[in-house]
């Protein structure tokens, strides 16, 4: 029962609650459950033993105070008997001659014989009488013979054989005067004597059983048992009305008389019994059940505000999972929880930036991609046709434009190489050499190119095409008709390297500048392409700390800075292969 | 949070009148109980009473509790078994504060002298008591007992049978000789109807008004000498006067065992005359007969004398509470109590002329045979009165079974002179 309750609580818990709030239920209970289960149960145990065994011993005493009155009744009523019966055998002692006394001795006799059998009475004697044959009767005039013959025992009574006895239980309504329905109890033997009157008379000896019944209902009432009374025959001379139906479970006692062959046989409900142990365990269970009631509003009322948080802070995560960066919480107090939504608040707000950052990268080299894919014409057939339009040239003896086909066809095979990302800067350099040969073809020795570069430098790694669109730029912006003069220095620094490369061409404004390297206007006139690429894909190879920086001074000169990481081939070939 | 408190306000709340109502239900009913027990005295007041009497006594205890919030009075109702009863609870020192009493000589030393608090309190005037009765319950000149009801005997006669024989209704003053008359007149054995009807064994007791009509007594009146006294020439007058009504059938012997009573052949008209105490008058209205009452016949040129029975209040010398019990006894013939005891005969001369019960022409010749009842009755005079009774009682049952009076009561003197002076 108590099981099924908890476990009933238990689902209860569960369906209604996250599991912080169950869990708190739960560590509540069995706070609270096991120590008053255990006293609880112990107290119950011992209590209900101990009342138990005074009942039960209350209860014996009870019934073995109704035993002792009514053997002791009996008892009382044959001691009388048999006295009188003793005396009225010895016919020197009684001389009733006739029946009905008629002379002044008679009337002595009569009168004495009947004092004698007043004299056996005691507090609770309602009457002797001895009555003959005939009906007449010796004894007290109060009673009525007639109506004492009508009644349903007497019948037996006559066929009582001498050394039977008659035991049972009327009423006093054969009774001249008083109560006529006082419960009696009544013993009839018949007389010994073979003399006279006394010749098959009965003695009839009757004892007020009202005190015996108020101790059965005393044992009815108060112990709620009920009691049946079995003459020496096996029949039933009392049994207590309503009386419950008997049940296995019902406490019996049982006593036999011996001498006079009655049986008592008292029952008790078993709940009857016990009413006093489920008392105290009805009440034990009704404070188990009002803790748990306790146990379970106070962790409920306790667990309320933390998981109210926890579950906010939950729901919070869970729209950051599911991409609403813009989330915060409300950090209502300073507590591990307040802190906690704190560092979530912070943690969200860095993997937004992160994101920002990671979309823009992604971006650009989506459309850097692209921007590949536009270029990607048919390098085979370009250079199939390059290389006959080159040998056509040298078999017609054009060696002008045999060579300008083959230096453009490097400086082409390096454009269109998309394999190796990375490059050290003297293969960068080598194809530079051989723009520059184009150029020179195409302009004449019109400009000069100055190339400052430590040996040690020339191993540190590059963007491959970095070099070139700034070459380009110089060409096609900076310079008029190819005139002008180029230098390239390539500075290590302690921390990065630094390529310098500065013409003395045209110039730029400073709006001019940073159109090239904002990407949003880039594509006003394709103007810039590869300056701004330049500029990106360093910094998406190594960093937004690195790229491109232009300086200039109108009329005068144009400096490009490439910061760069300084790497090697070699020593970095992770770096390499990404 | 608020909800929270509420809730936990409630719940204690709903714990806390649930269990004060608990202990409410639980305790209340044996702390009215234990009160009871503890604050109220229990004043014990046993009585031979049963029936419609006992109830009145029992609403007469109820009275004096309510006059009295801190009295219990339990009344104790020995019936048939008073004797015995009332020996046993002297015996074991435990007697009952208050009881009805009659026998003194038996039980006087167990009683309570009731002289020192009638002088101590003023409200009691044992001058508005019948000296008659006074004298029933006083032993060696203390009074154990106060007076409660009495009866004295009249002639109870069927004004119908009277009117049927074309009689007149016999009047105070008539004698025996008048009533032997009667008696004849009014015998129909064919329709068995008999003048008069005579218990087969008659209480001596109520033959003694009869015998100190004829001048006689059954024994001396210092209770030295029943010789010349319980066989005088007038005593077996009396007695044959009876034998001879039996003997030539104008009387018929009743209330023998296995008979019926004398009260019910009265009631069936068997018999037309029948002598008798105040007790049967109740049950002959009930039973709607026509009857009358007259005072008892004289012999010839005597005065009438009665006898009376009379019961009284008193208090057990073992009583813890006498203070009370004394309060009891005076209440019980208080003027609200002897209206509301209807059974008996009111003791005091005040309330009887204030009730004009003596005007009831039914109740009349009960007052005027008080008036003549100045004779002390023999068991009043000797201790061993009960074993000489028995011998007279012999005698004169079988006298009545038509033996000789004379011889039966010489036999019964003596047989009995040795219980004299003992």
């Amino acid at each position: 029962m108590r099981n099924i309750f908890k476990k009933r609580i238990v689902k209860f818990i569960f369906f209604s609650f996250g599991s912080i709030r169950t869990k708190m239920v739960l560590f509540f209970l069995i706070v609270a459950l096991f120590p008053l289960l255990i006293f609880g149960f112990l107290s119950y145990g011992k209590s209900s033993e101990i009342v138990n065994k005074q009942f039960n011993e209350y209860e014996q005493f009870a019934v073995s105070q109704l035993d002792e009155q009514i053997e002791n009744t009996f008892e009382q009523m044959y001691v009388v008997s048999k006295d009188i019966n003793q005396y009225l055998s010895d016919p020197t002692l009684v001389i009733l001659k006739e029946e009905i006394p008629r002379s002044y001795t008679e009337f002595i006799e009569i009168e004495n014989f009947e004092r004698y059998l007043e004299a056996h009475k005691t507090y609770n004697t309602k009457g002797i009488y001895l009555i003959t044959n005939t009906g007449y009767y010796y004894g007290n005039s109060r009673l009525d013979i007639h109506k004492l013959f009508q009644k349903s025992f007497w019948k037996e009574i006559n066929s009582l054989k001498e050394g039977d006895l008659w035991i049972g239980f009327y009423n006093s309504d054969h009774y001249y005067t008083g109560e006529k329905n006082e419960k009696i109890m009544g013993l009839v033997v018949p007389i010994e004597s073979q003399f006279g009157v006394l010749k098959g008379s009965k003695l009839l000896i009757e004892i007020n059983a009202e005190e015996l019944f108020s101790y059965i209902g005393f044992l009815e009432n108060k112990l709620h048992s009920s009691i049946t009374l079995k003459n020496g025959k096996h029949q039933i001379v009392y049994k207590t009305k309503n009386a419950p139906k008997e049940l296995k479970t019902d406490i019996v006692w049982n006593n036999h008389f011996d001498a006079y062959g009655w049986d008592i046989h008292v029952r008790i409900p078993q709940e009857y019994y016990y009413q006093s142990s489920n008392v105290i365990y009805r009440y034990t269970i009704l404070a188990i059940l009002f803790s748990i009631i306790l146990v379970y509003v106070l962790a409920v009322v306790f667990s309320v505000p933390l998981t109210k948080r926890i579950k906010s802070l939950k729901s919070s995560m869970k729209r950051v999972s599911e991409g609403n960066l813009d989330t915060q919480i409300a950090v209502t107090s300073n507590d591990e929880l307040g802190v906690l939504a704190q560092s979530f608040n912070d943690m969200v707000n860095q993997i937004k930036e992160l994101v920002e950052q990671i979309s823009t990268t992604e971006r650009l080299k989506r459309q850097a991609e692209l921007r590949a894919f536009h270029y990607q014409i048919n390098p085979h057939l370009l250079f199939n046709t390059l290389n006959s339009i080159q040998w056509k040239a040298r078999l017609l003896g054009a060696k002008e434009v045999q060579e300008m086909i083959y230096h453009l066809t490097e400086v082409l095979h390096e454009n269109l190489n998309f394999s190796d990302e990375l490059i050290p800067i003297k293969q960068e350099l080598q194809t530079i050499k051989h723009y520059l040969k184009v150029q020179e073809i195409r302009f004449g020795q019109t400009f000069e190119y100055i190339e400052d570069i430590r040996s040690e430098c020339l191993d540190y790694l590059i963007p491959r095409m970095t070099l070139q669109p700034l070459f380009e730029n110089i060409f096609f912006h900076a310079f008029e008709d190819g005139r002008g003069r180029i230098e390239l220095v390539v500075i290590a620094k302690p921390e990065h390297l630094e390529i310098i490369l500065t013409d003395n061409g045209k110039g730029m404004n400073q709006e001019t500048i940073e159109k090239l390297l904002i990407p949003k206007h880039q594509n006003d006139k394709g103007r810039g392409i590869g300056v701004i690429n330049v500029d990106q894909r360093v910094k998406l190879h190594f960093g937004m700390e690195y790229g491109l920086s232009i300086e200039s001074v109108i009329g005068v000169k144009t400096i490009f800075i490439i910061k760069l990481p300084k790497r090697r081939y070699v020593d970095d070939k992770g770096i390499n292969c990404g | 949070m608020k909800k929270f408190w509420i809730t936990i306000l409630v719940i204690m709340l709903v714990f806390v009148t649930a269990a004060c109502s608990n202990n409410k239900s639980s305790k209340s009913e044996p702390n009215q109980i234990r009160k009871e027990q503890k604050h109220k005295i229990v004043l014990r007041f046993a009585t031979w009473d049963s029936g419609e009497s006992l109830k009145i006594q029992k609403k007469i205890a109820k009275k004096f509790e309510e006059k009295n919030p801190y009295i219990k009075v339990q009344v104790e109702e020995y019936g048939d078994e008073f004797d015995q009863k009332l020996s046993a609870s002297f015996g074991a020192k435990n007697p009952p504060d208050v009881m009805y009493m009659w026998n003194f000589p038996a039980y006087f030393q167990n009683l309570e002298p009731l002289d020192n608090f009638i002088n101590r309190d003023p409200f009691i005037d044992m001058n508005d008591y019948y000296q008659g009765l006074l004298n029933h319950s006083t032993m060696y000149r203390k009074l154990y007992g106060i007076p409660a009801g009495f009866t004295t005997r009249v002639v109870y006669y069927n004004k119908d049978i009277f009117d049927a024989a074309n009689l007149p209704y016999p009047k105070d003053g008539w004698t025996w000789d008048d009533f032997k008359g009667i008696a004849k007149k009014l015998t129909d054995p064919a329709k068995e109807q008999y003048g008069f009807g005579v218990r087969q064994e008659p209480d001596t007791y109520d033959l003694q008004g009869i015998v100190w009509s004829n001048g006689s007594s059954f024994i001396s009146d210092d209770g030295s000498e029943i010789a010349g006294y319980m066989n005088s020439p007038e005593t077996i007058e009396s007695i044959r006067m009876l034998t001879d009504m039996i003997q030539d059938t104008s009387a018929v012997l009743v209330d023998g065992k296995n008979q019926q009573s004398g009260e019910e052949n009265f009631i069936a008209g068997k018999i037309a005359m029948w002598e008798s105490g105040f007790w049967p008058l109740e049950e002959f209205k009930e039973a709607n007969i026509n009857f009358g009452t007259v005072e008892m016949p004289a012999f010839n040129g005597k005065p009438v004398k009665g006898v009376i029975s009379s019961s009284a209040v008193s208090i057990a010398r073992d009583s813890k509470n006498k203070d009370l019990a004394w309060e009891f006894v005076k209440y019980y013939n208080s003027p609200e109590v002897v209206k509301m005891r209807k059974a008996d005969l009111p003791v005091r001369i005040s309330l009887v002329k204030e009730m004009k019960t003596e005007k009831d022409p039914l109740i009349e010749p009960f007052y005027k045979m008080l008036e003549r009842s100045n004779g002390t009755p023999a068991f009043l005079l000797t201790k061993n009165w009960d074993a000489i009774n028995r011998n007279l009682s012999a005698a004169i049952n079988a006298t009545l079974l038509e033996q000789d009076a004379e011889t039966l009561l010489n036999n019964a003197v003596k047989d009995s002179e040795k219980y004299l002076g003992q």
